[in-house]
């Protein structure tokens, strides 16, 4: 879409068309019946698809300093509308230039035209196409914008004297940013009558003291609108607007409905890049899924060919496995006390003054995960008078010495704890095995 | 009215603007939709990996058994050759029963009575596999002397392939005067437990 930087001035209404970063001049209208309605013309030719940002450089503009309370958004807006109305009588075509926050506050720079016949008259063909209006901005604001970007002045106050293409314009800067300005008139020719009637009217609004030192600063207008720093200031957007928000709602429709084309076209753009690279992922996974799928055929036909060639088993070979060392376990555990029983049978044979009384061994109930082969054999004797004499040593030293046996343990159940014993009829032993030998098997 | 007539209504940018959504929606439908497939393609190209990783382990398992294989069936044909292998029947029970009484005889035990209980596996069952059992057999009988006790038990240990195994016995002298009651001269009693062992034969296939 191409945008139009419309100037108004006093008597005519100058207008540049935006290339880029070109400005290039277009025709200029005069302030009559005749030059309205060749503007009307110019902006039928121009389509609707054009933006126009509209610039006033006119002379009487009204100036104001305000301190605000710390607000934003809304209440900031209704704020300073209500600010403008009591400075000015009106908030139409006024606006405010923010001169900078602190904590307590904020100070604002108010502005409005003394008379907004001339804008209105410009104006209404605009409206009446529902032309697309970026916005109103005041050319002095454009001013500020442009001398931010230079390095500031050593002086706290200056007079700025710049030049459009409205005329000589005279402009108060207080520590670099803008406190007033004025559009010379016609007849204002004489430089030096200008200044004394600049300084009489900042003087009379109380800006600068009678005998104050205003060092001029001038800033020449480029010679190409291209390279003009008000000009660009003016046309960049970022100037406050100046006027009924109503007047920039067709742009604003068209910024939204533009700003949704393109991210709709760029989501379906990111979404159609993404869904081809998944669908080519998609296609890489099917094709190894079905090698594999391919593969784990090859190798199952490789392993029944191998089983093929072994012999069969009932069950798979783990569960063999563990059946059979199970089984195995239990046979392991066959571990009656041979040895310890065929000791006790000789010693038993040798010494015939002892009687086996009774006999007991035991191993733990079967487990294949515990096996318990029988380790102990109890047993109990009883002695005659033969074997009472030494109290069985000999028949327990004849157990002893059996290579099958490990430990005895005797005791004699009969005796008392304590005073002069009789000899022991009987005797309770112990016997533990070697170990080795016990299983026989 | 059509959705093709209203949108010959709308103004150009307008009709851009619904191109645009038209696309963008188009688009987020078919990512929508291919985010699907491919978390389907994902657990399919999972299912197929960890389908290859098993034929994989299966196939080095098979290897590794060719070894162990031929001594398992070896091992498992002598114990079905030995009657190891063998169901649970009262068949068996009454073999059983006369083995028993066919080695006490030998070894001269008298008043001999036996028990044989209900079955239990020697480790976890496995559907259709063999699994081990073990039956517990209570025996009570007389007998001569010491190494009489000992000939029956490897009797009957050492005449089934070691499918009885011993669990603990106590033998007791009796008075003679109590032994003669019974009418016989055996002074020694015993009672013992054993565990005859058993496989169950499996119904599945051969593996």
């Amino acid at each position: 879409m191409r945008r139009h930087l419309l100037l108004l001035a006093p008597q005519r209404l100058h207008t540049w068309s935006a290339n880029w970063r070109a400005l290039a001049e277009g025709p200029v209208f005069e302030a009559d019946e005749a030059g309205l309605a060749a503007f009307a013309r110019w902006l039928d030719d121009q389509g609707e698809q054009a933006c126009y940002t509209l610039a006033t450089d006119l002379a009487d503009e009204q100036w104001a300093v305000e301190r605000l309370p710390p607000l934003r958004g809304h209440d900031r807006r209704a704020l300073i509308a209500r600010r403008l109305a009591a400075r000015f009588g009106t908030a139409a075509q006024a606006g405010s230039l923010p001169l900078g926050r602190r904590r307590e506050g904020e100070s604002v720079l108010l502005y409005a035209p003394a008379d907004t016949r001339p804008l209105d008259r410009w104006l209404a063909p605009l409206t009446d196409r529902q032309a697309r209006i970026t916005g109103v901005h005041a050319i002095a604001f454009a001013l500020d914008r442009a001398r931010r970007h230079r390095p500031p002045a050593a002086d706290a106050r200056s007079l700025l004297v710049s030049t459009t293409a409205a005329g000589l314009r005279h402009s108060l800067v207080v520590d670099g940013r803008l406190r007033h300005s004025r559009l010379l008139a016609a007849g204002e020719t004489d430089g030096d009558d200008a200044l004394r009637r600049t300084r009489a009217q900042l003087y009379a609004q109380g800006l600068i003291e009678h005998d104050d030192a205003l060092p001029l600063t001038i800033l020449d207008r480029a010679p190409a609108a291209t390279a003009d720093p008000v000009l660009r200031a003016a046309l960049d957007g970022r100037l406050p607007h100046c006027g009924d928000e109503a007047l920039r709602l067709p742009w604003r429709i068209a910024r939204l409905r533009s700003h949704l084309t393109a991210a709709a076209f760029v989501v379906a753009t990111v979404g159609s890049l993404a869904t081809i690279g998944l669908q080519a992922s998609i296609q890489a996974a099917a094709q190894e899924s079905t090698r594999y799928l391919a593969a784990s055929a090859e190798l199952d036909a490789r392993r029944q060919a191998d089983l093929a060639t072994q012999p069969p088993l009932p069950a798979d070979i783990d569960t063999m496995t563990r059946m059979l060392e199970a089984l195995a376990a239990q046979r392991a555990q066959h571990a009656d006390p041979v040895p310890l029983l065929q000791a006790l049978g000789q010693a038993l044979d040798a010494h015939p003054a002892v009687e086996l009384q009774w006999l007991a061994w035991k191993r733990q109930a079967a487990s294949a995960s515990t096996p318990s082969p029988v380790e102990a054999l109890d047993l109990g004797v009883a002695l005659d008078a033969v074997a009472r004499e030494d109290g069985g040593s000999a028949f327990l030293a004849h157990l002893g010495g059996h290579p099958t046996v490990g430990a005895i343990v005797a005791t004699a159940p009969d005796r008392n704890r304590s005073g002069p014993q009789p000899p022991p009829a009987s005797l309770r032993v112990s016997l533990q095995g070697t170990g080795a030998t016990e299983g026989r098997r | 009215m059509t959705g093709l007539a209203l949108l010959r209504r709308l103004h150009p940018a307008g009709r851009l603007l619904v191109a645009a959504l038209l696309a963008a929606t188009a688009s987020l439908t078919a990512l929508a939709w291919s985010l699907y497939q491919h978390a389907r393609a994902d657990a399919a190209h999972a299912r197929s990996r960890a389908e290859h990783d098993s034929a994989e382990r299966r196939l080095a398992a098979v290897a590794a058994e060719a070894t162990r294989r031929p001594l398992l069936a070896a091992s498992y044909q002598r114990l079905s050759a030995t009657g190891h292998v063998t169901a649970d029947t009262p068949a068996l029970r009454q073999h059983w029963g006369a083995l028993i009484r066919g080695a006490g005889r030998d070894a001269g035990a008298v008043r001999l009575d036996f028990s044989i209980g209900p079955s239990r596996p020697l480790g976890p069952v496995s559907a259709g596999a063999p699994v081990a059992h073990a039956h517990p057999v209570s025996l009570q009988f007389g007998i001569r002397h010491l190494p009489a006790l000992l000939a029956f038990l490897d009797s009957l240990a050492d005449r089934h392939d070691r499918q009885v195994v011993g669990r603990g016995c106590r033998v007791e002298r009796r008075e003679p005067a109590v032994a003669a009651g019974a009418g016989a001269f055996p002074a020694l009693w015993a009672q013992c437990e054993l565990d005859w062992l058993r496989i169950e034969p499996g119904t599945g296939e051969a593996t």
